[in-house]
């Protein structure tokens, strides 16, 4: 039976598409077989992402209707063994997603041997986001070091506990973790931005990790590379440890703290207390 | 039930010639459940034999699913499903015309359809949204509530929440007091006919006394609240004393003022 995660955020530009394509690539390199789907049906941004737009013919609509199968839709990624994409459509109408569709595309992947389905929730709260929250076993809440990122991240999380299968059927909750991207342990420290810690005190879940703001991404994205595959960056480390932490590894949390300062910048502006000191 | 004293700032020495506040106060609900004014005629003639001054020019609030059917927003926005509302032929003013008729005084329509709506502004009367917050299950915006958010309680057992109450979720817990286990977030909104426990940070809104009960309080274990009320007399966020703020803190009503405390 897959493990269905949804990346979601409320808010959009927080980099849930960049979020999901890392995990799904992380996972398939960790030996899972998985599945990315973009459920922002008429933007079309996961396959950018992770490099296969060329190579798309049917996608998430066209299998939910009915016109093609599921092995027609889905397509394997040339770098990553074991990693599939599931596009979404860009010409077709939204509506044309149902709950029940999309029901029959997640059941299918289980039996196909899929390990993880890796949902790539659109921005809002709206019927696509809540499409793509529905089956989730597990949720990615993505949100960046800002009030109105954590507000919305919040107002999702609302929505997990009440909107998911999981929650109708009065079922176990959804397992909710939280991953806070574009994040700067220096302007964090000076105020400029919240703290991770202030993150975690409104929102009271589990942190799954924290993804350095990175000119890595932008390269990466730029490239339709998922940035985890070039895990000596610093996001893509970062990637990997949080896909190493959600399959169950234990591992210490990075770029929390500014970095230390190097030799020269200690030598030119001299700390207190080597002021004290002489 | 007659509507509440509002808090009023401190008075300006100009003052202009309109001023604008904030009132929260509770209406009398007149369901309609027969598409017949000739019948709601009678049937309030039957109800004011009984209770002659029951409701002597009383403000009262139409609640029409009862013969329209619910309306779309009942069933919530965003969520892709719709129900439209099929109201009934009998027209909004006959029914009006009846209530009057009945020593009621018919000031708004809860929850209209469009044609509803038309209706009833060109009756002078006030659309309401959230008159369903009265069977209340969930927020405003429709979502069912989790299980535990869902349940409204027997009369005097309290409603407890064993999960935060998140922005845009609203709880109500109808004829008894409130027992929130974690924190109202910014957004959130816990309403209570009695009294509103919060053991965690109260970051959105708190309103006690929610049916006019003078003696409900709130307490929480950090007051950093949008908003608190108790029987419609209210603080704003800014309006909280300095020395309670992001402190534990009760809040009462203490003959028309509202007071923050120690807890």
């Amino acid at each position: 039976m897959a493990k269905v995660i949804v990346v979601t955020s409320g808010k959009g530009g927080v980099g849930k598409t960049t979020t999901s394509a890392s995990i799904a690539a992380g996972m398939a390199l960790e030996g899972y077989k998985t599945v990315a789907i973009d459920f922002d049906v008429g933007l079309r941004n996961l396959d950018l992402v992770m490099g296969c737009e060329r190579r798309v013919v049917y996608d998430l609509v066209s299998v939910v209707k009915g016109e093609a199968s599921l092995r027609q839709a889905l397509i394997r990624d040339k770098r990553v063994e074991n990693l599939h994409i599931l596009p979404a459509s860009q010409t077709r109408d939204k509506e044309a997603l149902d709950l029940e569709g999309v029901g029959r595309v997640v059941k299918e992947l289980g039996t196909m041997g899929f390990d993880y389905v890796v949902c790539d929730s659109p921005a809002g709260i709206e019927k696509g986001a809540q499409l793509a929250m529905y089956y989730a076993d597990e949720a990615i809440v993505v949100t960046n070091p800002e009030v109105s990122s954590v507000r919305d991240s919040d107002r999702i999380l609302g929505l997990l506990d009440a909107k998911t299968q999981r929650a109708i059927e009065g079922r176990e909750p959804i397992k909710t973790h939280l991953l806070v991207t574009r994040y700067s342990p220096a302007r964090a420290a000076s105020g400029e931005m919240l703290s991770v810690d202030d993150i975690l005190e409104l929102l009271g879940i589990e942190l799954l990790g924290v993804i350095p703001e990175s000119q890595a991404v932008l390269n990466a994205s730029n490239q339709g590379a998922p940035v985890v595959l070039e895990s000596e960056t610093d996001a893509g480390g970062a990637y990997l440890d949080v896909v190493k932490r959600f399959v169950g590894e234990a591992l210490p949390h990075r770029f929390l703290e500014p970095e230390k300062r190097g030799f020269f910048s200690r030598f030119f502006s001299p700390s207190p207390r080597s002021a004290f000191a002489g | 039930m007659g509507p509440m004293q509002a808090y009023e700032p401190d008075p300006t020495s100009e003052t202009p010639a309109l001023q604008l506040g904030g009132m929260v106060s509770t209406f009398t609900v007149v369901k309609i459940e027969r598409a017949d004014p000739a019948a709601v005629g009678v049937a309030l003639q039957e109800m004011l034999a009984r209770t002659p001054d029951l409701f002597e020019d009383a403000p009262v609030a139409l609640d029409l699913s009862g013969i329209d059917g619910p309306t779309d927003r009942s069933v919530g926005e965003g969520d892709g499903l719709r129900v439209a509302a099929r109201p009934s032929g009998v027209s909004l003013g006959d029914l009006v015309r009846a209530l009057r008729a009945g020593g009621l005084l018919p000031v708004a329509v809860c929850d209209p359809s469009n044609r509803r709506r038309a209706e009833a502004r060109a009756l002078g009367l006030a659309s309401l949204r959230g008159g369903g917050r009265r069977a209340h299950r969930g927020s405003e915006t429709g979502e069912p509530a989790t299980e535990d958010l869902s349940p409204v309680s027997a009369a005097g057992k309290a409603l407890t929440l064993r999960h935060p109450v998140r922005g845009g979720q609203v709880v109500y817990a109808e004829g008894t007091d409130a027992v929130v286990l974690g924190p109202v977030n910014p957004g959130g909104e816990v309403i209570a006919d009695g009294h509103i426990h919060i053991y965690g940070p109260l970051r959105g809104r708190a309103l006690a006394g929610a049916h006019g009960d003078l003696e409900a309080r709130v307490f929480c274990q950090r007051l950093e609240a949008e908003l608190v009320s108790i029987a419609g007399v209210y603080l704003q966020a800014e309006q909280l004393p300095a020395p309670y703020r992001g402190q534990p803190a009760q809040v009462f009503l203490d003959g028309e003022t509202l007071v923050v405390g120690d807890l």
